[in-house]
């Protein structure tokens, strides 16, 4: 019961849950992406400077060695100018090893004839992963062709002195090729191992990239579904609860029309009695039968007060919400019965009470009107053709319930008519009553979730028994 | 009115059937009057009392048991014969518009009167 619980639970999380993922796998998408763009673009500089680097060291070494043989100081110059720029990007790499971005690290890569709107890309990548294995392997080649530079920047000073002294011979002249042809050599291994070294970290950061991207997508496009579907099956929901709803507020529209009908009718016969008495009263010159004629009268309103207070007592009843408090069903029986004695015969009639509970916890406007009605009934249908009546009340605890118990030895119900004495209107007599009054009673003991039975025979008596839960059980 | 017909009250409320019957009884003189006190015993008293004479009926419509308008339904199942000497007449307290209407239409009904019953409307039947 509880797995079938949890996995409800787990096919209809939280929209909100849902959106947030989406929001942040959106965020973590813009940002992956952002960076590693980022971090290609850096690469696609770093190879971009490596080609400037080779480029000035070739062309150092060329303008060196051509100035070995023709002596050409305009060789020495170029030579100068072209090794500046594997120099530029060397001072540029020492600096930001030790400090960090600073403006001699910038200038370095300016003169190693990196574009300006590179450096910003470039010095990102070099803080912060140096550590990381591509570029930290890429930086050791760098640092190993630098040292070869300044090996290159070395001889070429010892041929310009031994030039400008005139003590270069021919010997020297082969040894200084052999070397610059070394160290050529050398650096062309380690130029192409940086691009390689660098190509390969590109490579691989672009499959992460596509598979993190993918991952992504999948996540948003599987919650965008899930919340779709979550959000249909709640329109199905709320659609079919909109139609449930409707049907009940056509049931109780035509409850409320029959009401409207049965309500206007009851109220209104009184009043076409007492038109009626007026008129035979009129006609009538006999003093004692104009006598009994009001007597009549004053039943005919008695009987369309009894009907008002019954609308009053369904609607409060319909109405208002259920209070516990205390209540004293010793006290709520004698006001009833005290408010009874009114009705006819009522006097004639012997009550007997066995409260064995007195005090309880309870809704006592619903328990006053279950009360009252129950008492009017046994009163109203007592058998006056019985030579003893009598009306016996008992309260009791029974299987962890309260109990009350009002029995009659009146006329009784017949069989026929037991299913429907709960029903709204339904009376077999409405001289007696409105019709209204069982319902009510069920009505309220619905309210309290209690329960109400009826035992009866016809002329022998009937007993109503209402069973009333006790307060935490509600 | 020259010959006086039986009466037949169907009606549930004691005062009413009391008003009802003292006026006939006064202003006309009518004996005798049987009263019955819902549809069904109204049947019933027709069925028992097969070869009463010409017969009028006050018909009340919101009664337990078996109202006026059942009434009317069972009615229209006895003998043709029996139903020829009726007449019935409605006597209610309703104003539904539609239920006037459904009372006025039915062809065993010949009036519908709001109540309560005046002797005055009697004066204009021929029996």
């Amino acid at each position: 019961m509880s797995k079938l619980q949890a996995l409800k639970n787990f096919r209809f999380p939280n929209v909100f849950i849902l959106i947030l993922i989406v929001f942040i796998s959106c965020a973590l998408l813009i940002c992956i992406n952002f960076f590693t763009i980022k971090i290609l673009s850096a690469n696609r500089a770093y190879v971009n400077g490596e080609s400037h680097y080779s480029k000035g060291q070739k062309d150092a070494s060329r303008h060196l060695i051509t100035y070995l043989y023709t002596k050409n100081p305009n060789q020495w110059k170029s030579y100068l100018e072209e090794l500046k720029v594997p120099q530029g990007d060397g001072i540029a790499r020492i600096t930001l090893l030790k400090a960090g971005d600073n403006k001699i690290a910038r200038n370095g890569f300016l003169i190693g004839r990196n574009h300006e709107e590179d450096l910003d890309d470039i010095i990102w990548l070099f803080d912060n992963f140096k550590q990381v294995s591509f570029l930290s392997k890429a930086i050791d080649e760098w640092g190993k062709g630098d040292k070869l530079i300044f090996k290159l920047f070395v001889i070429g000073h010892q041929i310009n002195a031994k030039i400008e002294r005139n003590l270069l011979t021919i010997e020297d002249q082969q040894q200084y090729l052999k070397e610059i042809s070394a160290i050529s050599d050398q650096l062309t291994i380690n130029e192409r191992n940086f691009s390689n070294i660098l190509g390969e970290g590109t490579r691989k950061i672009k499959d992460l990239l596509i598979i993190s991207n993918v991952f992504f997508i999948l996540i948003i496009i599987c919650s965008v579904c899930l919340y779709y579907s979550i959000m249909v099956k709640r329109l199905l929901n709320s659609k079919k609860e909109t139609e449930v709803k409707n049907e009940n507020l056509i049931i109780v529209n035509r409850e409320l029309d029959r009401f409207v009908y049965s309500a206007s009718h009851d109220l209104r016969s009184p009043i076409t009695s007492l038109k009626g008495l007026i008129e035979i009263t009129a006609l009538e010159d006999d003093v004692n039968q104009v006598r009994n004629y009001l007597e009549m009268m004053h039943q005919s309103l008695a009987r369309q007060d009894q009907f008002i207070s019954d609308i009053i007592d369904y609607s409060k009843n319909k109405r208002k919400e259920i209070i516990m408090e205390p209540v004293s069903l010793k006290e709520l029986f004698n006001e009833a019965i005290l408010q009874l004695m009114h009705i006819e015969n009522a006097s004639k009639i012997k009550f007997t009470q066995e409260l064995q509970i007195d005090q309880i916890e309870s809704d006592g406007l619903r328990l006053k009107i279950i009360i009252n009605n129950l008492i009017s009934n046994a009163i109203k249908y007592a058998d006056c053709s019985k030579q003893e009546m009598f009306i016996t009340i008992k309260t009791y605890f029974s299987e962890g319930l309260n109990k009350i118990e009002v029995a009659d030895n009146g006329i009784g119900i017949h069989d026929e008519h037991k299913d429907n004495i709960f029903d709204m209107y339904f009376g077999t007599n409405k001289n007696k009553g409105s019709g209204l009054g069982l319902y009510i009673v069920k009505e309220a003991v619905e309210n309290i979730k209690g329960d109400i039975s009826v035992f009866s025979e016809s002329t022998i008596g009937s007993k109503f028994i209402v069973t009333i839960p006790i307060s935490n059980a509600i | 009115m020259q010959f006086k017909p039986q009466f037949l009250i169907i009606e549930d409320n004691l005062i009413d059937q009391f008003v009802t019957k003292k006026l006939l009884k006064k202003g006309l003189d009518i004996n005798p009057l049987f009263i019955a006190n819902n549809g069904k015993e109204g049947i019933d008293w027709l069925i028992k009392n097969p070869d009463s004479k010409s017969l009028i009926i006050l018909l009340d419509i919101q009664m337990p048991i078996m109202n006026g308008f059942e009434f009317l339904e069972e009615f229209a199942r006895l003998e043709e014969d029996l139903k020829a000497k009726i007449e019935i007449f409605v006597l209610s307290s309703t104003l539904d518009i539609d239920e006037i209407k459904k009372i006025k239409n039915n062809k065993y009904v010949s009036d519908f009167w709001n109540k309560p019953f005046r002797l005055d409307l009697l004066k204009n039947i021929s029996l």
